[in-house]
């Protein structure tokens, strides 16, 4: 912990934001200690877009001295295209989005779909869950379609559940209300010349006789036309009287994917018999995402900003964990500078598939067996326990002794100039890898791991080494 | 989407399956609705998985009559070691095996997409039912791996080499039990199994390493009581047993005598048969050999010319080996794809010669576990195209394995939204013929 990082200037203007925002007495009180820059920088780009911070912005944050450098650093994320595959890539778990089983969006589909949640990153919370909930058109060249597209019982309950699930986080007991169903009795897909190309419209002639008129999901009557798209109208209300509902969800996903747990767990299961550990906090937060008019960037700042999630990890602070599998293959990949490799069997002839990072893929159906290992969701359901966290053996192994990580090593641009060079490598080693520098300790058993012979065999050697620190593989 | 009222729902069918007789062809005696449960002896299950689908003619059900727009150039059936029972002309070796063999002639669902018919056949349950069911071997992962007792270094759910890809193996019960996948090649001069050797890397910088992380890992020594540091440490003190150890002498195929080597076949389909009986001896539960490239919509009998003699070497020697070794009686040894082929060949271009995918009527093979050999499941048309006595359903097949494997049916299996479900529904009105009692 570097003491001049707790510069009181910066301490007294993190207070004033964090009551500015409105997170409570409850989080103050416990007034847990900070923690310091390097670790602050590494954790903002980790949970908020998924990579590691890049070396140059790391060393431009470490020699800034203003005392606002942490809401700048924060404010420079949220701008940043790194963001925006973020929330794709959040959002991607929760609509399925993947070209084949139990999903079928087909690869086309799947690509239009993670398109659009990109380029909707910037789109007020309000005006993106109306999209997604209206959406008619071809799934191929309307990527919003794919929300539908990808709930593979094509019928006007299940439909009803996902809407209720992915924007309420509500799961049913029971059939929903067939008057909720009835705002989906007339969405039907009729194909294209193109191959599996589909396009979602509204077709009044399929409602059942005898189908009730339709309701909003707390059997508020929507005023429709008989056999007008009953959508628009749930769409007004899921952003209206229903706003606490929606705004109350999407707060709690945020501030799980945050700090490694939802303020009601599990995420996807709010109710009134499941309380939130801190309701007056998570009736915080949704009044802060409605009242920015619905920026869910300012929801991430204000938890970003919060002492909670800037407390020290370990015991009551920031909560340790594994990180996701494709924010873990990332951090390896720009750690050492080596992109990774994807297939996907889908379809046949395989696609070739860009140098993306995985937080990237538009597609869950292309992978690679190290993101399988590490529990990525097969993305079966929108449930998010389909994805696992957990550390196994398996992964232990592909850490310690797989040619993926031994070749990321040996690729590595920048250890192949260190071993050209003759300086101490150890600054670089820990702000690359771990970013942060190293401590007196770490630099001396640094010097004499280099002692011991060759000096590309042992910077691969003090590299395999960093790698495979629970510091580097975890969130902290 | 998963929901609680699927399970109601499907309970709800259930009980109106069963109380349904099974749907049987005319003159076939009535299935019972549960598996019986003999004293099981199979212990573990070697899947060969033939990806794309093999054609049914010219593997385990030949039609000569049918004349040369249906058996090509394998118009000649070859007999074997069943009196009466004959099968293709490519598979001399296994021919030789059939005693100990069913071979399940039967088999149907009638779904021709690769992916929809792939998830039928290896978790029998029909798309879209609101769940996401997982495989045989994922299942054998649940009920005969770590949280049933497994105590084996190696993973209880291997797939050589690479993992299906179409779906997730192990549905809804996640990723800890989907299949390890060795990556590499069995048949190549070193089989690096990944996650188990880095080539060049000598056992002692192997331990110079490990030393240099343990001093490195001051994050570790700074949290000693953090839940997931502890388990991050601990997965890793276990996964340096496995590769300093000897349980990874398992994948190691120079031990084996070269002569035994060459009989399997020096390619990846027959070293990969040899190196799933080297995992079954391990004590591996489920192995899953995913052998690739029998989508052949062109050109089909020039693949065949080529891929039939390496799974007749493979399978053949697997079968053989196993016996001789006491094993055979304690694993299940299935072969088969996630459809057959059309049996009307496409002379035309651009097939020139090619089969497309058929799923009404196709062909499996089983063998070992229990397993009574000779014996011949199911029959379909003089041209193959339709299943004509007692039909062979996905249910059916997946009842009778999890049977021999000594799975209850009953047992619950865990739902990721909470709750549970049985492994084994009812059989599904219309699509079942009765668990396969002709062969055990």
């Amino acid at each position: 912990m570097d003491s001049s990082t707790r510069h009181l200037g910066t301490v007294v203007i993190l207070l004033a934001f964090c009551l500015a925002v409105g997170l409570g007495a409850a989080e103050t009180e416990k007034n847990p200690a900070r923690c310091d820059d390097a670790t602050f920088l590494r954790r903002l780009h980790l949970d908020a877009s998924g990579c590691l911070p890049p070396y140059q912005a790391l060393k431009g944050f470490l020699a800034d001295r203003r005392p606002d450098r942490r809401e700048r650093a924060i404010d420079a994320l949220l701008a940043s295209p790194a963001y925006a595959d973020w929330w794709a890539w959040r959002w991607s778990d929760l609509l399925r989005v993947k070209a084949e089983f139990p999903s079928n969006l087909w690869p086309l589909g799947a690509v239009a779909t993670h398109r659009w949640l990109r380029q909707s990153a910037a789109l007020p919370y309000d005006r993106f869950v109306t999209a997604l909930v209206t959406a008619n058109g071809s799934g191929f060249s309307d990527g919003v379609v794919g929300f539908y597209r990808a709930i593979p019982e094509r019928t006007p309950g299940y439909y009803a559940d996902a809407v209720a699930l992915v924007f309420l986080a509500q799961r049913s007991d029971a059939a929903p209300a067939p008057a909720f169903a009835a705002c989906f009795a007339g969405l039907a897909f009729k194909p294209t010349g193109a191959w599996k190309e589909e396009i979602l419209w509204w077709n009044p002639a399929l409602i059942p006789a005898g189908t009730p008129a339709p309701a909003a999901p707390d059997g508020t009557p929507l005023a429709v036309a008989a056999g007008a798209d009953p959508r628009p109208a749930l769409a007004a209300w899921l952003t209206g009287p229903g706003r606490q509902d929606l705004a109350r969800a999407l707060a709690n996903r945020t501030w799980a994917w945050l700090n490694g747990r939802g303020l009601v767990e599990p995420v996807d299961d709010l109710r009134p018999g499941n309380p939130p550990s801190d309701p007056a906090l998570l009736d915080q937060l949704a009044a802060t995402l409605i009242d920015s008019g619905w920026d869910h960037r300012a929801l991430l700042r204000a938890i970003l900003r919060s002492a909670t999630w800037q407390a020290e990890a370990g015991n009551s602070g920031y909560a340790i964990r594994r990180l996701s599998a494709e924010v873990l293959l990332d951090a390896l990949s720009s750690a050492t500078g080596s992109a990774d490799r994807w297939t996907s069997q889908i379809p046949e002839p395989f696609t070739v598939i860009p140098a993306l990072p995985a937080v990237a893929l538009p597609d869950g159906s292309i992978s690679n067996t190290f993101l399988e290992t590490f529990g990525r969701p097969g993305r079966s359901s929108a449930l998010a326990a389909e994805r696992s966290d957990a550390p196994s053996v398996l992964q232990a192994q592909r850490l310690l002794t797989s040619e993926q990580v031994q070749q990321k090593i040996v690729r590595s641009g920048w250890l192949k100039r260190l071993a050209g060079e003759s300086t101490d490598p150890a600054d670089e080693l820990w702000l690359r890898i771990l970013c942060r520098p190293p401590t007196a300790a770490e630099r001396a058993r640094c010097a004499v791991a280099l002692a011991g012979g060759e000096r590309r065999a042992a910077l691969d050697d003090l590299a395999w080494a960093l790698l495979n620190t629970t510091e580097f593989s975890t969130a902290h | 989407m998963l929901t609680r009222r699927d399970l109601f729902r499907l309970a709800a069918a259930g009980t109106l399956a069963a109380a349904l007789p099974p749907a049987l062809l005319a003159g076939d005696p009535p299935a019972p609705v549960v598996p019986p449960r003999p004293a099981s002896r199979a212990r573990a299950v070697i899947q060969v998985w033939l990806w794309g689908g093999p054609s049914h003619l010219d593997t385990f059900d030949p039609k000569p009559g049918a004349g040369r727009d249906f058996c090509g150039p394998l118009g000649k059936p070859i007999a074997t070691s069943v009196d009466g029972l004959l099968i293709g002309q490519s598979l001399p070796l296994l021919a030789q095996q059939m005693h100990r063999c069913a071979v399940l002639r039967g088999m149907t669902h009638g779904s021709n997409g690769h992916e929809t018919a792939a998830y039928l056949m290896q978790a029998a349950r029909p798309a879209g039912d609101g769940l996401s069911w997982p495989g045989l071997g994922a299942v054998v992962s649940k009920l005969r791996g770590y949280e049933a007792g497994y105590r084996g270094l190696l993973p209880p759910y291997i797939t050589l080499t690479t993992p299906q890809g179409r779906f997730s193996e192990s549905g809804f019960l996640g990723g800890r039990h989907r299949p390890f996948a060795t990556g590499g090649d069995p048949a190549a001069e070193a089989f690096a199994v990944d996650g188990m050797t880095v080539q060049g890397l000598s056992d002692t910088r192997q331990s110079s390493r490990r030393q240099l992380l343990a001093d490195l890992d001051g994050f570790a020594a700074a949290h000693p009581a953090d839940a997931t540091v502890r388990e991050l440490r601990a997965c890793r003190e276990q996964a340096y047993e496995l590769i300093l150890g000897d349980a990874g002498a398992a994948y190691d195929l120079g031990r084996e005598d070269a002569a035994l080597r060459d009989r399997y076949g020096r390619h990846r389909l027959g070293q990969s048969c040899l190196l799933a009986r080297r995992l079954v001896e391990a004590g591996v539960p489920y192995v899953t050999i995913n052998a690739n490239g029998w989508d052949t919509h062109k050109r089909h009998f020039e693949a065949m010319g080529r891929m039939l003699p390496q799974l007749d070497a493979a399978v053949a020697t697997l079968l053989e080996d196993l016996a001789q070794r006491g094993l055979l009686d304690s694993t299940i040894v299935w072969v088969g794809g996630e459809f057959g082929r059309t049996p009307r060949i496409l002379w035309e271009p651009p097939w020139e010669g090619g089969r497309g995918h058929h799923g009404k009527a196709f062909s499996h093979l089983l063998a070992g576990g229990g397993v009574r050999g000779g014996t011949v499941v199911g029959a379909t048309d003089e041209r193959g195209e339709n299943v004509v006595t007692r039909p062979v359903f996905p249910w059916d097949l997946f009842a009778t394995l999890t049977g021999m494997l000594g799975l209850a049916p009953d047992t619950q299996l865990p739902l990721p939204q909470g709750g549970s479900v049985a492994l084994l529904g009812p059989p599904p009105a219309g699509r079942s013929g009765g668990v396969l009692t002709e062969i055990l």
